[in-house]
């Protein structure tokens, strides 16, 4: 019974030890949807939810916010999203909101780079008040070093899992960690033995991960632009929109309700550049 | 051409006794006249039916006054929930608008907004309600009633990033509190000092333990057997320990 009490006892404060991780990570949702033209000649609207994690950095007294920039739905500095026939896009819709409290993002710093991270500025200061920041680390990564990377992995709570560095990149821009991480991890921390900030988690493959080495001349050559301009890059305007839309049911189109190359031949000079001006506006899919 | 009776006459035909009641009672009521600067210049007894109507005049008017134009939070919230339960949502989510200036803290504020999001949600306005929802619970973290709001109607509005952050508060809220650890620590030392001290205890428990059943079975008269049932239990489990503890061998 006494062995019993003590593990017991032991177990909780493992458990309320564990617990205190919360406010170091936290979890990020993006919101995407966008709008398509059906065969019926109606538009539809699709929407899809995507969530990753986002942690503090405390650079030189200040405060940002990381995460990967894809979390953004954003690839080259760019919105980019992965429906079937991006062709089909007439308008595209995203939302990204900080933690269980669904704060809101003012502004997104990309930088100079255009690698897949990027630094955020809420809405409210509650999000920077209530979590606690990481320091950069002075030295950077090297093969063998033992990190821990945290993040959510599609749970209410962040989770962490330990890996090796197994190769750095040349430029010290990169690392690549021995296995892979699961869902949910992207933007999430990677940590050094000494509890320091080394990189950003943001890729992985079957049998290996990779993260985005940071310090702090990549926080101050960031470009800081506000949020609605980002996710506003592939929005076409309404009366572009419109006019897309009685190119479309001017001619005849195929069973995909769009216009094939043949009619697109047969189209009046005019007709075609404006078809191609307007195509051009449409967003890319992911690549 | 035949004349109608009046309904009064005929179905309250105790009115006039009931009135004249009033009016006697009325008759005794005061009224002081008063200066303009609020010195009581002179007392005078007035007729009952002046009294009377003036009283029924006066607190009809304060009552629908105090309802039309509550001036504190708490009236402000008061009338609103009163509004929300008579069906009237548009006015009631309007009244605890208004009643989120007089609040003093944040916990108030998230009360209104509790009070908005349950109106708006009533009306089928999911967004506002949701939005209201998502400010209140802000506002009052530990609130599991607007976390609760913020999920329902962020599922009505479709918003997937805003239902997945809602959804993940509620969870986090239903796991409960961990324990601290000084409490933990507190009750493994005194459940390690019962340990060691069982047998003294038990002694003392069977110094005092007679008089408190005793006392118990006076107090209780009702519940003598239960008493006694439950000694019974106590004294064999504390035989069954004793035999299992002399059989231990001394090397534990």
């Amino acid at each position: 019974m006494r062995n019993l009490l003590f593990a017991a006892l032991a177990l909780a404060t493992a458990s309320s030890v564990t617990a205190q991780g919360q406010q170091y990570v936290q979890r990020l949702y993006t919101e995407f949807g966008w709008e398509t033209s059906t065969p019926l000649r109606r538009l539809a609207f699709k929407r899809e939810t995507r969530t990753g994690s986002f942690w503090i950095a405390s650079v030189n007294g200040e405060k940002h916010i990381v995460t990967a920039g894809h979390n953004l739905g954003l690839m080259n500095g760019r919105l980019a999203i992965a429906p079937q026939d991006a062709s089909k896009v007439f308008g595209t819709y995203a939302e990204t909101l900080l933690g269980r409290y669904a704060y809101g993002v003012s502004s997104v710093g990309l930088p100079n780079s255009k690698a897949d991270w990027v630094a955020l500025k809420p809405e409210h200061p509650s999000v920077l008040e209530r979590s606690r920041a990481f320091t950069l680390a002075e030295k950077s990564p090297e093969i063998g070093d033992r990190v821990q990377v945290w993040g959510f992995a599609g749970q209410p709570h962040p989770k962490n899992l330990s890996f090796t560095v197994v190769d750095v990149s040349e430029g010290k821009d990169f690392l690549t960690l021995n296995d892979r991480l699961p869902p949910g991890y992207s933007g999430g921390v990677v940590l050094n033995e000494k509890g320091e900030a080394v990189a950003v988690a943001v890729a992985t493959k079957a049998e290996h991960s990779s993260a985005l080495i940071l310090n702090p001349a990549a926080f101050k050559a960031l470009t800081w632009k506000p949020i609605q301009q980002i996710h506003g890059t592939a929005n076409i305007p309404a009366e572009d929109q419109q006019a897309f839309q009685q190119l479309l049911d001017k001619y005849d189109r195929d069973t995909n309700g769009y216009l094939d190359d043949d009619e697109r031949e047969r189209m009046p000079p005019d007709d075609r550049d404006k078809l191609k001006r307007l195509e051009q506006r449409l967003p890319r899919p992911l690549s | 051409m035949r004349q109608s009776r009046s309904p009064r006459s005929i179905h309250f035909p105790h009115a006039g006794i009931v009135g004249l009641a009033f009016c006697l009672l009325a008759n005794f009521t005061d009224a002081a006249e008063r200066t303009a600067d609020g010195k009581l210049v002179a007392e005078t007894r007035t007729t009952g039916f002046e009294s009377y109507y003036a009283a029924v005049k006066q607190s009809s008017m304060l009552t629908k006054q105090a309802m039309a134009r509550p001036l504190t939070a708490r009236e402000h919230f008061d009338l609103s929930l009163s509004l929300f339960g008579t069906g009237r949502f548009a006015e009631a989510a309007m009244t605890a608008q208004l009643g989120m200036g007089q609040a003093k803290d944040d916990m108030e504020r998230a009360a209104f907004f509790g009070v908005i999001a349950q109106s708006r949600g009533a009306l089928g306005n999911y967004q506002e309600a949701a939005q209201a929802a998502l400010e209140g619970h802000r506002l009052n973290p530990h609130s599991k009633e607007l976390a609760t709001m913020r999920v329902t109607y962020f599922k009505k509005t479709g918003n997937g990033a805003q239902l997945a952050a809602a959804e993940d508060a509620l969870s986090g809220m239903m796991e409960g509190e961990p324990v601290s650890l000084p409490i933990l620590v507190g009750a493994g030392l005194a459940a390690k000092w019962v340990w060691n001290y069982r047998k003294e205890i038990m002694v003392v428990l069977h110094i005092v333990g007679p008089p408190i059943v005793e006392h118990a079975k006076e107090r209780w008269p009702q519940q003598k057997e239960a008493i006694e049932a439950v000694i019974l239990t106590l004294k064999t489990m504390w035989t069954v320990a004793e035999k299992i503890e002399s059989a231990t061998p001394a090397t534990r």
